[in-house]
């Protein structure tokens, strides 16, 4: 995951979901986080959103680390023509 | 005096209000008569456009927005409401009883602004961008399921609705935990907060709010003759209810005694109250009753009181035609408008204030009681009293009445 994708995914969980940035690590679970299943459906919604990528519901689970998720993001932004994005 | 049976002891107070956030601030501004209503800069536009907002609630300062972000904002104000409440009561939620331990609180439009907005979302976005949390957000349950997960309470848990009278219902029906044994504490009371657009739309078409834009301030006035309906309000109460001897036991401050509730309904018409004021007298009939006392020996009455013409008329001749000694009444509701699924526990609070302290709020703005109304309703300055026993009265739109009889400790 780049420094970026984990930055911006840093911001996005702290600033939209209120966890603190110092709890953001790439090991971290969401359920960790306390994400649950109804919150991820909120963060993809954001993800998508602030990556301007397309996210699925179930892209992701609450056992999901954030590791998982900016492997996700790096390689979507990769294989998207979004550029200057990452 | 006789004051019959004493079970549920009042142990914890907590509120949240247009007058401020936590008893201190919300009772010195009921204390001084001081009116909340102002302009809501979210009505701007709307022919009626003023409202008594909990002035500087930042749900992610007070609750963290981690847990602030998932939750309507009238389970903002009663989640602080309630961790006051039981901070005040010296309960510890890590050693209770946990399944002994119950939550029953008032609430009338539920998330309705969470509503609202997920529904702009729907129309503007489509479906697949409406928020997964959108029922949790918006039940009217979820104030009393959140509460437990908050402070870890796994006995009996619901939301009553009655209207304006939800969250006195709630309170009787806390107290009737406690007194058939199922309970030893119950957190209860209420919590509203749908100062929304089209709500106010609602009863602005409904004719119940006030319609004195140029004057706020002066809107909410219970009992004068130049009342002309009710300021919508937002916020939140809590009272801990706790048996009595578990109470004595660990030697909690009992702050006063729960000792009785009535309830009826009008069967008259849906907004209207009975003119005659009967349904609302069979509620008052019932919960002395209940309490085991005599009109005579009711000193104060917090009075329903939403400043309407045709509430306050049919209160004061119900009053009337039950208590004859003339005990002193008040209606907070000058103060902190109408609050709604909320007004019964922030009076029921209030009650509990004025008996520990002997002091009586005044009825705000009650310049000129209406010369229909014969009752003596405290105005101008807060009055000096000792109170044994007191009601406080919720009448809701369908009808729907609720009494408590409160008792000094």
């Amino acid at each position: 995951m780049s420094a970026t994708v984990l930055e911006r995914l840093t911001a996005l969980l702290t600033g939209r979901f209120g966890v603190p940035a110092e709890e953001v690590r790439a090991e971290v679970t969401f359920a960790e986080l306390d994400l649950d299943s109804l919150a991820l459906v909120e963060f993809a919604m954001s993800a998508e959103h602030e990556f301007g990528i397309p996210f699925g519901e179930d892209d992701l689970t609450p056992q999901s680390t954030v590791d998982d998720a900016g492997r996700l993001i790096g390689s979507r932004l990769a294989g998207s023509d979004a550029v200057g994005i990452g | 005096m006789t004051l019959g049976r004493c079970e549920a002891a009042v142990t914890g107070i907590g509120l949240v209000t247009p007058g401020g956030i936590g008893v201190l601030e919300s009772w010195k501004a009921i204390l001084a008569g001081r009116p909340t209503a102002t302009v809501d800069p979210e009505l701007a536009g709307m022919p009626i456009d003023f409202t008594c907002r909990v002035p500087g609630f930042d749900a992610d300062e007070l609750l963290g927005r981690r847990t602030a972000w998932r939750l309507d904002r009238y389970v903002h104000l009663a989640l602080v409401a309630a961790r006051e409440a039981i901070e005040d009561s010296g309960l510890d939620p890590k050693e209770w009883d946990s399944g002994r331990v119950g939550v029953v609180m008032g609430n009338a439009l539920g998330g309705v602004r969470t509503f609202e907005e997920q529904h702009n979302t729907l129309l503007r976005e489509g479906a697949g961008r409406v928020s997964s949390l959108l029922i949790p957000m918006m039940g009217i349950n979820m104030v009393a399921g959140y509460i437990a997960i908050d402070c870890g309470a796994q006995g009996p848990n619901m939301v009553t609705t009655t209207a304006c009278a939800s969250a006195t219902t709630a309170i009787g029906t806390a107290r009737e935990l406690i007194r058939t044994g199922r309970c030893d504490i119950v957190i209860a009371g209420g919590a509203e907060a749908g100062l929304t657009r089209p709500v106010l739309a609602g009863f602005t078409r409904m004719g119940a709010l006030s319609g004195r834009v140029q004057d706020p301030a002066a809107a909410s006035r219970p009992f004068d003759g130049d009342r002309d309906g009710f300021v919508a309000a937002e916020g939140a109460g809590v009272l801990v209810l706790e048996r009595m001897d578990h109470a004595q036991a660990r030697r909690a401050h009992v702050r006063a005694r729960l000792i009785g509730y009535g309830a009826s309904a009008d069967a008259h018409h849906v907004t209207a109250p009975d003119p005659t004021g009967d349904g609302v007298a069979k509620a008052i009939r019932m919960a002395l009753h209940d309490a085991g006392i005599e009109p005579r020996e009711v000193d104060h009455v917090n009075a329903h009181g939403t400043s309407t013409r045709l509430n306050d008329a049919a209160e004061a001749r119900a009053l009337r035609r039950i208590f004859s000694d003339g005990p002193s009444v008040t209606s907070v509701k000058g103060v902190t408008g109408h609050p709604l699924g909320a007004a019964g526990a922030i009076e029921a609070a209030s009650t509990v204030l004025a008996i520990e302290q002997g002091r009586v709020p005044p009825t705000a703005n009650l310049d000129r009681l209406d010369p229909d109304i014969d009752l003596d309703v405290v105005s101008g300055a807060s009055r000096r009293q000792r109170i044994s026993a007191a009601i406080s009265n919720s009448f809701g739109f369908g009808g729907q009445n609720a009494v408590l009889v409160m008792a000094a400790a």
